[in-house]
């Protein structure tokens, strides 16, 4: 379990962070939801110690983060940041590849080797292990960087927002491949998320973020209601469901064009 | 690496023998007699030159290399934070201050040590104020280094104008060195024993620059300490450029070509092939450009026309960039 208590950030006099205290459960996917600003990435990059907190303490598996060495902290969290625009001349392979440093210091064994084959075949990059990733549709890119993210194989898998440039059909592709990142590999994935909708149909447990403050946290369908997220998104919204889950819409219109949607809903 | 890359490289190790040959053997064309001490000497003076050329041709590509991976930039090279105009400023200073006569100038290993320590000097100062107050980012070093250079050239300029005629001429010898006229003793005493050691530790690091080119985030994510990499081979930089730059002047775009045209042929990102392509062209550029010039007995350095060819490349490169 990561438990983050008392954490506080600012920039300046900015305040990002502002005394959060929250545990992020073991084998589940939990969203990080919130409105710009709220402070959603930087938590994440707190947890990952890409960012030093101000105050406070991040406890992985009961040990402070900051005293678990680099290398050992890197065997046991795997972060993705929005950094995969970057170009770079590799193939989807050598990508995944580097998820084994940790492990490999650069001299890949037959472990290793079969960690990047599990990889590549779970997130189906099998008939395009040799391309460029300079080549590949967004995608298909996102996916082979998460695979460099499972050949890591660690227990903590942190995503921030994956789903950037991505389409609904690929959106949907990667939330179920990050269901089955905890259903089948039995990984703890933390993931920001815009996306409220994509966040309820595929989360397990929900974090609302408004502020630098969590607001609610709670499972999907507890977070999706309207009081909720009027108040943290500072919008007009209307909830409606589909087997069992919750979504919002948040046209903003006229009343009626509610009102006609919540009809044909319910 | 693939065939049509191993093929690469066979042709420029076979360039590079055949111009090193020439370069060793064809001054003897026409010499009706020759003494075997005169032989020995002309022989040691050009393998010395060889010896300067491999050693700077390989500083050159990897320090260039190394330097577009800490910036994520492919078109810089170190010499932006401005080591050719700190070497130029205190070489004038020193003509200015103390006359043509003081032992500083006249005595080569001390002019040595006094600029190439200076130029070590100013980068470490830039590197531990810029970079500490900055949070060690590297946009801001490069800024304030490009400032510091503009600032540096204006001075010289301006120190230039109101001394004589006379200090004038030394000052421009003095901050001339090149390729043909290095100090030989200099060379195998100080300068390549600092730069093989340096060298050697840079090509340890490239297994971390590897991962450094996925971006500062991904790499500290993977257990790369980013940060103390950056650093450690930002003071390597600037050790092997201030070397290098006291013995045989600034080749400021040997590096961007070479490292430019290895990145075009390999379509690879890691280093260690990318620096053997890099290595191999930079040595062969010195060696058959300063083959070439010695036939063609054209009255300039090597280095003008490299810096030449380099500004339009880069020029080239600005446009091809803009237009993608």
């Amino acid at each position: 379990m990561i438990e983050i208590k008392n954490i506080n950030k600012k920039y300046g006099e900015l305040v990002v962070l502002d005394d959060i205290n929250v545990n992020i459960k073991e084998g589940m996917v939990t969203a990080l939801i919130g409105p710009n600003g709220a402070g959603k990435s930087t938590l994440l990059g707190v947890i990952s110690r890409l960012i030093e907190a101000d105050s406070g303490a991040v406890y992985v598996d009961e040990e402070p983060h900051h005293k678990i060495k680099l290398n050992a902290y890197s065997k046991m969290l795997g972060i993705l940041k929005q950094t995969n625009q970057i170009q770079v001349n590799l193939t989807v392979r050598e990508l995944v590849s580097f998820g084994r440093w940790p492990h490999s210091k650069g001299f890949l064994t037959k472990e290793d080797e079969e960690k990047i084959d599990e990889a590549i075949q779970f997130l189906n990059l099998k008939p395009i292990e040799h391309k460029n990733i300079n080549h590949l549709s967004g995608g298909q890119r996102q996916r082979a960087y998460i695979a460099m993210v499972v050949a890591q194989d660690t227990k903590y898998v942190l995503l921030d927002e994956p789903l950037n440039n991505l389409d609904m059909k690929y959106s949907v592709e990667m939330m179920l491949i990050l269901q089955d990142l905890v259903k089948k590999l039995g990984k703890t994935v933390v993931i920001v998320l815009h996306d409220i909708n994509i966040a309820s149909m595929f989360s397990d447990y929900m974090i609302l973020m408004k502020d630098g403050r969590i607001y609610i946290e709670g499972k999907p369908n507890d977070i999706m209601v309207k009081e909720v997220l009027d108040t943290v998104y500072d919008h007009d919204f209307c909830i409606a469901g589909v087997n069992g889950k919750k979504y919002c819409i948040y046209y903003r219109g006229e009343n009626e064009a509610y009102e006609e949607l919540s009809l044909i809903n319910s | 690496m693939q065939n049509k890359q191993r093929r690469i490289v066979i042709i420029l190790i076979s360039l590079l023998i055949l111009f090193i040959g020439l370069y060793m053997t064809t001054w003897l064309i026409g010499i009706d007699s020759i003494t075997v001490n005169q032989l020995l000497r002309g022989l040691y003076r050009r393998s010395s030159r060889i010896t300067a050329m491999i050693v700077v041709g390989i500083t050159m590509g990897l320090t260039a290399l190394v330097f577009q991976t800490l910036t994520q930039n492919r078109i810089l090279t170190p010499s932006v934070i401005g080591f050719d105009s700190t070497f130029i400023l205190s070489q004038t200073l020193v003509v200015l201050m103390f006359g043509f006569s003081s032992p500083i100038l006249s005595n080569a290993y001390l002019n040595f040590i006094l600029s190439a320590g200076l130029m070590v000097l100013v980068s470490f100062f830039l590197y531990s104020t810029i970079l500490r107050k900055g949070k060690n980012n590297i946009g801001l070093l490069l800024l304030v280094g490009l400032v510091m250079r503009t600032l540096m050239s204006s001075l010289t300029q301006f120190l230039n104008r109101i001394m004589d005629p006379d200090t004038f001429l030394t000052v421009t010898s003095r901050t001339m060195p090149s390729l043909t006229n290095m100090n030989t003793t200099i060379l195998w005493t100080i300068a390549i024993p600092i730069m093989v050691v340096v060298l050697y530790l840079m090509v340890k690091d490239l297994k971390y620059l590897d991962v450094m080119i996925l971006g500062e985030d991904q790499a500290k994510s993977l257990g790369v300490n980013y940060v103390k990499i950056t650093n450690r081979n930002l003071i390597y930089i600037a050790i092997l450029i201030s070397v290098s730059t006291a013995l045989v002047g600034s080749l400021m775009f040997l590096g961007l070509i070479t490292v430019n045209i290895s990145r075009e042929i390999l379509k690879k990102s890691y280093h260690k092939p990318l620096l053997i392509f890099t290595s191999l062209l930079s040595v062969l550029l010195l060696v058959a450009g300063q083959y070439l010039i010695q036939l063609f007995q054209i009255n300039t350095s090597l280095v003008v026309i490299i810096n030449l060819i380099g500004g339009i490349y880069l020029i080239y490169m600005l446009i091809k960039g803009d237009k993608t």
